[in-house]
């Protein structure tokens, strides 16, 4: 349990570090209020109404992409101990990536793909 | 390590279920047709042929993948294996008979939806075959995933929206607490396959800790209390047929695992330790007292069945503290009570989806909606009042060999006292499964009368006849279904 305890100390390191730098400036730090402090900050626009939803397109494709570039993860360890793995490991993988791809084509099909 | 193909026939069900869900969904892309009966066929037919191998395959002996021995296989493929991949398979269709009408009703009559029951009846496949505890993971997730996904699916519903997003953060803690859980196991032994884990002596405080932490993953996933707070939410706002599936596929999945578990793996040191049994027996009684007390109060008869989960994961749990006593017959007696359980929730379910109506909302969910229904519908009503008898525990159904055969082996595990609280639970639930009963029969019809059945469909009434007359068989003749559990438990060793 000795190297738990290390641990254990690492974390109260890390809280320490944090209150401390958290109580300088809370202590230390100058505090001049004036009214336009207090007011939201717009950039220098003027506040309007915004009630039309906004579609963000680009979250489904970094989805997608996210999705993909993890399955990829497990090409690189079977890339290295490919010969060893013999020909079960080659359909292992062709069936591991077929349906990889499947999953592509369903994906494009459905037309997630698509920017507009 | 190598693998020809015929030494991946063992997995043929699992095999043929993921064949059919993919396939489902490439039709589904490059042929689409607006009307997805066929798709509810096609999954039915496939979960139909997974379950006949399985049961097919009981009585041959037992299969190790990817692996040569107990100590390495990732999955073990035994009677107790085959028996718990029919018991999901056979919910799964269930729950696919259920759904195409509700579904078309409802506005989420997606070829996607059906794929994603097979794929959760696969990653329940997958649990109950585990050999480690990682390969136990993946079929949860496995499982869960899609049923996240399942449980948003009436997007236009804000009720729906909320039942997908309590299910899927709660799952996700679940989950964190069963892998941390694992991790310590991990560390205390330097293993996470169960016949390993099986040798080692308790004592370690972590390994005590990594218990306790996979046994909190997994009363998140039952519904045990004081884990149970997103069940009424998510079994009230999530699609009927998925709330059915839910409340029989998921709960059964995980008792699965648990028992293999118990009987396997960690249980071993549960009886030199005893950190289990007073853990089990505590989630136990809270179980099923608060799920009974709590089940009383509903209004909502969606909720109400929520809350009776949770109490019948409480009598499922009694069993599991026998198993870990070392009791040889509650194995057995918890697969016999998943399997009424899994008809009679689901038939419960059917008539419900029967009474969906177009607009929906939880108005049409409570007691006083289902005023008069037994007389203007004789047959729904026999189907709901046998269900509820079946849930009440009274013969002639499963429900009372169900829980005969679970008291009785509580009993004999010397746990005579938790035998009793699941017979004063079950003496309160009677209460409340009459109180639909009474609605049913005995309300004064309100003018205009209930206007349901907007999902009626051949289907729909073939998925709760299916259930209604399981729970009829269970209850008459239960002698195949106890040998077929037993020969299941033969092959974990007992």
């Amino acid at each position: 349990m000795h190297s738990y305890g290390l641990l254990l100390v690492l974390f109260g390191i890390a809280a320490g570090i944090a209150t401390i730098l958290y109580a300088i400036t809370v202590t230390l730090g100058p505090r001049a209020r004036n009214p336009t402090k207090d007011e939201p900050f717009e950039c220098g626009n003027i506040v309007k109404q915004v009630n039309h939803r906004v579609s963000v397109k680009f979250y489904i494709v970094a989805l997608l992409f996210i999705l993909f570039d993890m399955e990829t993860v497990f090409l690189y360890p079977w890339a290295v101990i490919y010969r060893d793995l013999g020909w079960t490991g080659f359909w292992a993988m062709i069936s591991f990536v077929s349906v990889l791809m499947l999953g592509l084509v369903y994906v494009w099909k459905k037309g997630a793909l698509d920017w507009d | 390590m190598s693998i020809s193909l015929p030494a991946l026939e063992p997995l043929l069900p699992g095999l043929l279920l993921v064949g059919v869900a993919i396939l489902l969904l490439m039709y589904e892309v490059f042929a689409g047709q607006a009307d997805r009966t066929y798709a509810a066929h096609l999954a039915v037919v496939g979960l139909g042929l997974s379950m006949f191998l399985s049961l097919k395959a009981v009585g041959t002996p037992r299969a190790l993948l990817f692996g040569t021995d107990l100590a390495n296989a990732p999955l073990i493929v035994d009677d107790f294996a085959r028996v718990a991949s029919a018991l999901v398979a056979a919910a799964g269709l269930v729950a696919a008979l259920l759904s195409p009408s509700y579904a078309k009703n409802a506005g989420h009559d997606h070829g996607e939806y059906y794929g994603l029951i097979l794929f959760a009846v696969v990653g329940m496949m997958i649990m109950s075959m585990a050999g480690d505890l990682m390969t136990f993971f993946l079929g949860l997730e496995t499982m869960s995933i899609a049923v996240y996904a399942l449980t948003g699916l009436r997007a236009h519903d804000p009720r729906s929206t909320e039942a997908a997003l309590k299910y899927f953060l709660m799952g996700a803690f679940a989950t964190g607490f069963l892998l941390f859980g694992i991790a310590l196991v991990y560390g205390a032994t330097a293993s996470v396959s169960l016949a390993t884990l099986a040798t080692f002596k308790a004592g370690s405080p972590l390994l005590t800790l990594g218990i306790a932490l996979i046994l909190i993953g997994f009363a998140f996933k039952v519904a045990a209390v004081p884990f149970h707070m997103w069940a009424p939410d998510v079994y009230e706002g999530a699609p009927t047929p998925v709330t059915g599936f839910m409340a029989v596929g998921v709960k059964a999945a995980a008792f699965i695992a648990l028992l293999r578990l118990v009987h396997s793996g960690l249980g071993v040191s549960a009886q030199t330790d005893s950190t289990w049994i007073p853990i089990l027996s505590a989630l136990a009684v809270l179980t099923i007292l608060v799920g009974n007390v709590l089940a009383l109060v509903q209004q909502n008869v969606k909720r109400m069945l929520a809350y009776s989960s949770v109490s019948h994961a409480g009598y499922l749990l009694i069993g599991v503290v026998a198993a870990a006593r070392g009791e040889a017959s509650a194995g057995s007696a918890i697969i016999f009570y998943l399997t009424s359980y899994t008809f009679m929730t689901l038939g419960a379910f059917g008539v419900l989806t029967f009474l969906e109506r177009k607009e929906g909302g939880p108005e049409s969910e409570r007691y006083g909606a289902f005023a008069g229904i037994g007389f203007r519908h004789p047959a729904l009503g026999m189907a709901m009042s046998l269900f509820m008898v079946a849930l009440a525990g009274m013969p002639p159904t499963g429900g009372f060999f169900g829980k005969l055969y679970l008291f009785t082996a509580a009993i004999r595990a010397e746990e005579t006292w938790l035998a009793l609280v699941g017979i004063a639970g079950s003496l309160i639930s009677v209460y409340y499964y009459l109180r639909v009963i009474v609605a049913f029969y005995m309300r004064e019809v309100p003018e205009p009368g209930p206007t349901p059945t907007a999902t009626r469909s051949a289907q729909l009434t073939l998925g709760v006849a299916l259930a209604a007359f399981f729970v009829l068989q269970l209850g008459l003749f239960p002698a195949p279904l106890l040998a077929l559990t037993k020969s299941a438990m033969l092959s974990l060793g007992l």
